[in-house]
């Protein structure tokens, strides 16, 4: 007598006439129910990634913060750093929608594992571009703030520094528990997955 | 999509809606998460559809969305009662098959399966399936020596979770 796995699959076979049977009424309905994949999700939230950061430009752009710029005379250097933003932005974007058009569900799993984490990487990426680069600004910006301020307020100014520093901190503290919790759910099973598939190729 | 692709998918999926079922079976831990994955299979499917040109056979193409999907794409849903239908969900012989010790042995061996992670259960699954190494291999994305060596490894997990 086979045991194991060999007996259970001589069962396997002969299970059909019990399993459950939608009517075609059924399916039909199904495919009008919304997907709830992964990568929709990825998808959206990287959209909405996206709009956050262009909006964030937009409303510095309708703030009195050109006129700051052109007080502390930055003018030159935030019109430099604005170029490259957009230019960066659009390469991100371009790239991302490149990635996303690759995920293909008919890739063997490995493949298709590999495209969504990509995706998702190229969002990581821009994202902590946009960090980086505003944390650069930041300190660029605040620093000729300082030095435009006249000396003999330093209290003022190590309490100024002191504020900024909080601000940055609180700003990347928020974003990579933002990560931790809307992508750790998200993807954590896949990563798993994968680790799994390419565990055997060791 | 056009009624008429839609209405020739249904057809195919209703006729090959056992694939889909039995992953299901591997994979669900209760009749809701069946149903939802099921539902999730079938979408993608659906959105896949279009770019199925018929070069393999509709269930071979099928294997490989609704494997992909259930260890890809598939989130499952967090329940608090997930636990409560396990028993009435186990695999179930045919009554005229019916045997006291073999059955036993088949729910112990499925219960291991269950306890088995997304990768291995695919194997399983192909496997119970009787697709050959070479098509395992091709599902999964890894080579055909490292899925027989896999396989073995899983028999013999099996073996020790029922015996243990």
């Amino acid at each position: 007598m086979a045991e194991g796995l060999d007996l259970l699959k001589e069962q396997w076979k002969k299970q059909n006439k019990n399993l459950p049977k939608y009517s075609k009424d059924e399916l039909y309905q199904m495919l009008q129910k919304k997907s709830t994949s992964i990568v929709k999700w990825i998808f959206i939230i990287s959209i909405l990634e996206f709009l956050f950061w262009i909006g964030l430009e937009v409303v510095s752009y309708f703030n009195d913060f050109n006129a700051i710029i052109d007080e502390i005379n930055l003018t030159y250097f935030y019109r430099v750093t604005l170029v490259i933003n957009h230019l960066v932005i659009i390469g991100f974007i371009i790239l991302f929608f490149k990635r996303y058009k690759n995920i293909n569900v008919t890739d063997n799993a490995k493949e298709l594992m590999k495209s969504i984490i990509k995706t998702r990487n190229t969002v990581k990426a821009y994202v902590w571009f946009n960090v980086i680069f505003f944390i650069i600004s930041f300190i660029i910006t605040n620093y000729f703030t300082i030095k435009h301020l006249s000396i003999d307020q330093e209290g003022f100014i190590w309490g100024f520094i002191a504020g900024v520093f909080i601000v940055m901190l609180i700003f990347v503290g928020l974003l990579l528990l933002f990560y931790r919790i809307i992508y750790g759910t998200l993807i954590k099973r896949l990563h798993k997955n994968y680790q799994q598939l390419k565990k055997l190729e060791l | 999509m056009s009624k008429k692709l839609e209405k020739q998918f249904v057809e195919l999926l209703d006729k090959h809606q056992n694939i889909v079922h039995k992953i299901c079976r591997i994979y669900a831990y209760d009749d809701a998460s069946h149903k939802d994955l099921f539902q999730e299979i079938s979408i993608q499917l659906w959105k896949a559809y279009p770019k199925f040109r018929g070069e393999a056979k509709f269930s071979t193409w099928m294997y490989r969305v609704a494997l992909n999907t259930a260890i890809s794409l598939y989130r499952k849903k967090k329940r608090s009662i997930a636990t409560s239908s396990i028993t009435n969900f186990e695999f179930k012989l045919s009554e005229d098959e019916y045997n006291n010790e073999v059955e036993e042995h088949l729910k112990l061996m499925y219960q291991a399966i269950k306890e088995l992670n997304d990768i291995d259960k695919a194997l399983v699954f192909l496997y119970l399936e009787d697709k050959n190494y070479k098509e395992i291999s091709d599902t999964l994305g890894i080579t055909e020596v490292n899925a027989r060596v896999k396989m073995n490894r899983i028999k013999k997990k099996l073996k020790e979770l029922i015996s243990g």
